[in-house]
Parts: structure tokens; sequence; C-alpha cells
């Protein structure tokens, strides 16, 4: 039987240095010792009862699961919060949540290995995180997230990328994507890109109009075996 | 009613004075790829301080077009850019795809193109530019500012992205005119009073304005849930005063 242990919208430590503020989240453990951890990183609706599922999920498979709540404890109530929240976000401050979360599932739990799974402005952390931080993160997956396009940044993401893209994502155009998939492989980098058919922004998410059940099922069954092959095969 | 009549012949000789403007899309080049803008000013033939206009999470829409062709009818050449490559909604679902997928580094790349541009024009006064933006566009004015330094005289932030963060303001140079709502539920009063703060200790001319009883895109009247004309109105005046004093004094 799997234990899933959650601690909702708790402080999980304070072991970080007195500026910092201890990260906010939600953390689900697997039943078994685990090498691994996956930080989860929300989109614009903020660490709701699915991000935490998709922690509780990601426990099941094996990984200590951490959200990182880089809304600060806020919950947006529509869409229209979510973007007040998204439109000001601090980006700086939501860096070093993650970062001292990856620091503190490390030192708390002895993990060896520590990926990353962000989903639309989550994605764009993800993002953000392995370019300012690359020693720390070995795999990490992005969903339908802004991918940058300057020389200089796309250097700088040093471990396997795994993206998923709606190809009828409003947001986001195919011909990008295929762009800085090409400026990976110039580079020998590891990355891997998924488009999913008649699938919008959004397509994972169960209460988001373009949820797409089979595209979802289908990332998701991507993510996993691609976050075991980097996070926890290398460490057996 | 000697002041009314005052008042009146005041507001008579201020519409007056705005000019009649002329405004068409343009391209310009941003790295390899190619940008539109809307671009307005005024009719008349001459030199003025330019304005690098930056739009809602909606896109470069109609209203931020009217705003354009306002700002220019006070005597300055306006770049409306479009940072979302030809795409405007008004349904809060494609808008957030499309602020969420917006490269932040391409957009960056397309506003300093966009300064590169306006030094271009002729009718430019290049020493006198400035930045203008609402909700995503006011934390992309603010960005204008870091990453232009001493080019931008004045930037304008509408309820956007704030930092109290003195090392990473250190680049701003412009005088700044921030302009917030108490009740915006994504950027707490007193994350706007640390901004202010750490402007000031910078030693940059700031002014800040926080409307109590207005929240987020107040001054967008197609906001139907939250515009608030009285104030809409007062953030337009202090604007066209601020853009006064700093590009034109």
């Amino acid at each position: 039987m799997l234990l899933i242990v959650g601690v909702q919208s708790a402080s999980v430590g304070n072991m970080l240095t007195e500026q910092s503020a201890p990260p906010l989240g939600y953390l689900a453990k697997p039943t078994s010792a685990t090498a691994a951890a996956v930080l989860v990183l929300h989109d614009n609706l903020g660490l709701d009862h699915w991000i935490k599922s998709l922690c509780d999920s990601l426990a099941r498979e094996g990984f200590m699961a951490f959200a990182v709540d880089v809304y600060g404890g806020k919950l947006p109530e529509d869409m229209m919060e979510a973007h007040e929240l998204e439109r000001a976000l601090p980006e700086d401050k939501a860096r070093q949540n993650i970062i001292n979360a990856a620091q503190f599932l490390k030192e708390t739990y002895k993990l060896k290995h520590i990926g990353l799974f962000g989903i639309a402005m989550g994605g764009m952390l993800a993002l953000d995180a392995i370019s300012s931080h690359r020693e720390k993160f070995e795999a990490c997956v992005v969903n339908y997230a802004p991918l940058p396009t300057t020389d200089s940044l796309i250097e700088r993401l040093n471990c396997p990328i795994m993206i998923h893209v709606g190809e009828n994502d409003f947001g986001i155009e195919r011909s990008s994507v295929e762009q800085f998939t090409k400026n990976m492989h110039a580079r020998q980098k590891h990355i891997e890109t998924h488009f999913y058919k008649e699938t919008g922004f959004g397509f994972l998410r169960p209460n988001h109009e373009n949820f797409c059940p089979a595209s979802a099922h289908e990332a998701w069954q991507r993510s996993i075996k691609f976050l075991k092959t980097y996070l926890l095969k290398s460490s057996q | 009613m000697k002041i009314v009549v005052a008042l009146a012949l005041l507001l008579s000789m201020e519409s007056a004075l705005q000019a009649k403007t002329i405004s068409k899309m343009v391209t310009y080049k941003s790295g390899e790829e190619e940008v539109s803008a809307y671009l307005a000013m005024p009719e008349e033939k001459g030199k003025y301080p330019a304005i690098i206009m930056i739009h809602e999470w909606w896109g470069l829409n109609d209203w931020i077009k009217s705003m354009a062709d306002a700002l220019a009818s006070e005597g300055y050449v306006v770049l409306a850019v479009d940072l979302y490559r030809g795409k405007v909604t008004n349904k809060p679902d494609e808008a957030s795809a499309l602020m969420s997928g917006l490269p932040k580094d391409r957009a960056i790349r397309d506003l300093k193109s966009a300064y590169a541009y306006l030094q271009s024009l002729s009718e430019v006064n290049a020493a006198k530019i400035g930045s203008i933006g609402w909700c995503m566009g006011g934390s992309y004015s603010l960005t204008v500012a870091k990453e232009l330094g001493e080019k931008l005289t004045a930037c304008v932030i509408n309820y956007g992205r704030v930092s109290g963060d003195k090392t990473e303001l250190g680049t701003v140079k412009a005088s700044v005119l921030g302009i917030f709502g108490a009740q915006d539920r994504g950027i707490p009063v007193e994350s706007v009073r640390a901004f202010e703060t750490a402007l000031k200790e910078l030693g940059r001319m700031c002014e800040i304005k926080i409307y109590e009883d207005s929240g987020h895109a107040f001054m967008n009247p197609n906001n139907t849930r939250g515009y608030n004309k009285a104030n809409a109105e007062d953030a337009w005046r202090r604007t066209i005063e601020f853009f006064k004093k700093t590009l034109k004094g």
C-alpha cells in the first residue's frame, strides 16, 4: 500500500539563511526510500487541488514531490485574479523560493537528484531556474511555456528538457517551439519536444476550458518516463 | 461664476492645444524578425519627444491605439508596439495563453528595437524618449527603463509589476510615474511603497499615485468590472503632466 503524505500550504523547513523566507508548498512523499525529487511549479491559477494531485501522483511513481507556492499562500478565485497575480509576480523572489526548496529537499531527505515540472507560468520559472542554477537540476519538464530565443540563454540550459505544447495553443507558435528545439539540438543539448493535435493552452488542467484528457494522459506518461530516466535510473 | 467661466476658458484652450494627429501601422526590425506597431504623431511637421507604448495582456487593441492617438495629440511621436505579433483578444482565456506564451527575452528585444526605430525617425527628438504601459505592459515599461538605463528619460507604469530591490532597480535612470489601485489583488500597497522608497534612495525622480477605491486595470473603459472614470481621468491628467515635465521640460 502506498502512503501519500501531504503538507498543505505549510512551511517545510527553516534551514535557510535568515534573509530568505522558508519555502512554502505542498509535499508528497513516496512510501519507499527515494533518491529523487521533483519540484512542481504551478500555473497562474496557483497551488490548488489539482497541483497537489500531481504531487501525489509523482509520489506514487517513487518521487519526493514538492509544489512550490510562488504566490505565497494566495489562491486566485478566478482567471482575472490569476492574471493579476501572474502579472505582479516577483520573479526574483519566485526563483529564490524554488532554489531554496531544492536545497531544502536535498539536505533534509538526503536526495541526490532534483528535477522540475513546470506548467505555463511555472514552466517559464522552471527554465529560469535551470538557467540560473545549472548545477542543481538534472531534468526539466516544460508544459506550454514561453521558450527563450536568445543564444546566451539557450546556452545556459544544461539539463535534459522535455516540452509539451498543444498545436492549437493561442499564445505559443509551433514555429517558435521548433526553432527552440533546433537551437538546442545545434548545441548538442538533450531536448524532447511533443506536440499534441487539436489541443490548446492549458490542456493538462481538468478545470481549464481547453482540458484535453487524451493529450493530458499521453503527456503525463511521457513526463513520468522521462523523469524516471534522468532522476531515478541514474541513482540505482 | 467667474471661476466657471475661467475654467471653461481654460478647458477650451487645452483642447485647442491638442494637435491633429496622423497614424499608421508600421513594421520595424527586431533581430532577424519584423515587428508591427501602431505609430501616431502630430500632423504638423516638427521634431517631437517620443514614447514607447506597451499594451495589456489583451494585445494591441483599439483602446491602446486610442491612447496612442491621445498622447500624440499632446505633441509626441508614439509607437505602440505589438509584442504578440498580430494576435489580439478580448477573452481572458486567450489573453492568458498569450501572456503565458510570450518569451520575455523576445519582448525585451522588441522593445529595445522599438527604441532604435524611434531614434531613426526624423520626427523624433532622440534625446527625449519615454515609455508607458498598462498591466503586463506596465511591467514591461519598468523593464524598458532597466534595460535602456540613461537612454530612457521617462517611464510610466500603470499597475505593473514592481520591485523594492535596489540592486534590480539600479540601472533605472529614467524619472518614474507609477499609477496603482489599492484594491489590486496582485500588487499590495506596501510593495508599491517599497518600490517608491528604493527608487528615491537611488536618487531617482519618482511619483507614485495610489487610488484607494480602485483595483487592477481601472483605466480601461472596457473593464466592465473595474473601470473607474474619475480615477482614470485623473491618472491620465497626471500622465500628461509627467511627460510634459520630463520630455518637454
